[in-house]
């Protein structure tokens, strides 16, 4: 018998969602300062009525559901869930009244593009953008990279008992250190220091290739926080294409690897742990299938005769390839090149690399390398069982932060998430090719939008229809969040129609 | 100790980009070795 949710339910979802909105309205006030402090009034203008905005929807959730209970597992899952969807509509509201998203819907889809670290979009005219937009564009990757939740436990929102409830909803089940405010300040922490590192570095590369100082520090910035956070925005139309720079090209690629490796193996390696890089299944996963799927991408290239040099495969393919597998999503070649020079085999290449994805914990999206490592592990662990004598035992072991027995369990619920994730592409290229876009297109689009990777083959655009739009935002939203708390979403919905 | 994290930080920092040169050095040798036909 399924029970009907209680008002005490509804009240402790409205009153969390309400905290964690006002705690993303104060982060706008980032871009309001650097557009007053620059002079783009408008823009900051744009800000402070989101600011204004979020406040009035935070502060009336806060007051009708006040409660001082703690969230269960279920409702730390729906707040999770729905959180995301609010972030959307608050993040798209000061980019909708810059007058560069044709209505809110696109607007909304950029929103949800960034939080989800996705990178698709469907801005106009993003040359003539303003910092202050052009700013929280790249925020909103870097607050959806990390997770809304980690922002708010971690700086705005007093600790409180179900917000491990809320970590393990938005995709991450791995917990750093034994608290989760600490870990969400470490993952904090690790971010920081890379901006800080990386954003000198871009800076310098920036300067050298001939830009204004403070146009090279901002885009070092924004290109920091897209590429470490794999979202795959940047501040001009030309994306990565648009500096010609080999240095920044080989900058990002590291970048993008980082972003790609688990919180919690940045932390065992910078607590000294340092062999787990060369241990840790994931890294190893990563290493073994890049090399893979490039193979298979660069047997495309070579096939179809497109690039004549060494360094051109290296500088269009690889870096495609690095920028697809780590879900980042930036590009050195226009999204027409993808379509009219490479062939289908490059193309299967980088969608089986957007497929797979990064590690745990980190900010990449899709099925994820543990996932992969456990299943191709329990396959040899199978054959074994078949080749070797009925009597003997087989054992399989694999290294994460420790040494962990290969159980059916782990196994299960490895290829229950993989599976998902692979229904999720299968109905998105279902609905791309049901608004007339051929197969291995619709396929491409669908798995750049689930796995949160960014890349295009040129059907999104603010033409696409609206349908598509919503079928892509949804997508995005389910990837990103690992499908447990939007199942329990849906189971809530039932609930409340059916339930006693 | 506060030296000894801050020594451990930046030696795994030096790892991680390591790491990803390693990557990107081994994608240049299969760019290189499908240019040539190796």
């Amino acid at each position: 018998m399924i029970l009907r949710p209680r008002l005490n339910d509804i009240k402790i979802i409205g009153y969390y969602l309400g905290r964690i909105s006002i705690g993303l309205g104060l982060t706008m006030f980032i871009p309001c300062l650097l557009g007053l402090f620059l002079g783009e009034i408008n823009p900051a203008f744009d800000f402070l009525l989101g600011i204004e905005a979020t406040f009035i929807f935070g502060l009336i959730l806060m007051s009708i559901c006040f409660t001082e209970e703690n969230p269960n597992w279920m409702q730390g899952m729906i707040v999770v869930s729905l959180s995301w969807l609010v972030a959307m509509a608050i993040g798209a509201i000061p980019l909708y009244l810059s007058g560069h998203w044709k209505s809110f819907l696109d607007a909304c889809f950029d929103s949800m593009s960034g939080f989800s670290t996705t990178g698709l979009v469907l801005v106009q005219d993003l040359d003539h953008m303003s910092f202050a937009h052009n700013l929280w564009r790249h925020l909103i990757i870097f607050i959806g990279g990390q997770g809304i939740i980690i922002v708010a436990v971690a700086f705005f929102v007093k600790g409180f008992s179900g917000a491990f409830r809320m970590y393990v909803g938005e995709g991450r089940d791995e917990k750093i250190l034994p608290n989760v405010v600490n870990t969400s300040r470490f993952i904090w922490m690790v971010s920081i220091v890379y901006l800080i590192f990386w954003t000198i570095i871009l800076g310098l590369a920036g300067i050298l290739e001939g830009m204004q100082p403070f146009t090279a520090f901002f885009h070092g910035a924004c290109i920091f926080m897209a590429a470490f956070d794999t979202g795959g925005f940047t501040p001009q139309s030309q994306n990565i294409l648009y500096y010609h720079s080999a240095v920044y090209e080989i900058v990002t690629i590291a970048i993008m690897i980082l972003g790609a490796l688990n919180f919690k193996l940045h932390y065992n390696v910078w607590m000294g742990n340092r062999r787990e890089i060369i241990r840790d299944i994931e890294a190893r996963t990563f290493f073994c299938a890049a090399l893979l799927v490039f193979f298979i991408t660069a047997l495309g290239l070579s096939q179809g005769n497109i690039y004549h040099s060494t360094i051109m495969v290296f500088r269009k393919g690889f870096y495609q390839l690095i920028s697809a597998h780590t879900t980042t999503g930036f590009q050195t070649i226009y999204t027409d090149q993808f379509v009219k020079e490479w062939n289908d085999l490059s193309l299967v290449g980088i969608i089986a690399a957007m497929a797979i994805g990064g590690a745990v914990c980190s900010t990449t999206g899709a099925i994820k390398m543990l996932r992969i490592g456990i299943i191709f592990k329990a396959l040899i662990q199978d054959i074994k069982r078949i080749i070797f004598p009925e009597s003997a035992v087989v054992i399989k072991k694999f290294q994460h932060f420790k040494e962990i027995l290969l159980t059916d369990a782990i196994v299960r619920s490895a290829c229950l998430i993989t599976l998902a994730y692979l229904i999720l592409y299968a109905l998105g290229a279902l609905v791309g090719m049901l608004c007339g876009y051929p197969f291995l297109y619709a396929l491409f689009e669908s798995t750049s939008a689930a796995a949160n990777v960014g890349l295009s083959v040129g059907i999104t655009n603010a033409g696409m229809p609206a349908f598509l739009k919503l079928t892509y935002i949804i997508q995005m939203w389910a990837g990103r969040l690992e499908f447990m708390s939007v199942f329990t979403l849906l189971g809530f919905f039932i609930a409340a129609i059916k339930g006693k | 100790m506060k030296h000894k994290l801050i020594f451990n930080a930046a030696l795994g920092i030096a790892t991680e980009v390591l790491y990803a040169m390693c990557i990107i050095l081994l994608g240049y040798i299969v760019s290189f070795s499908f240019f040539f036909k190796i």
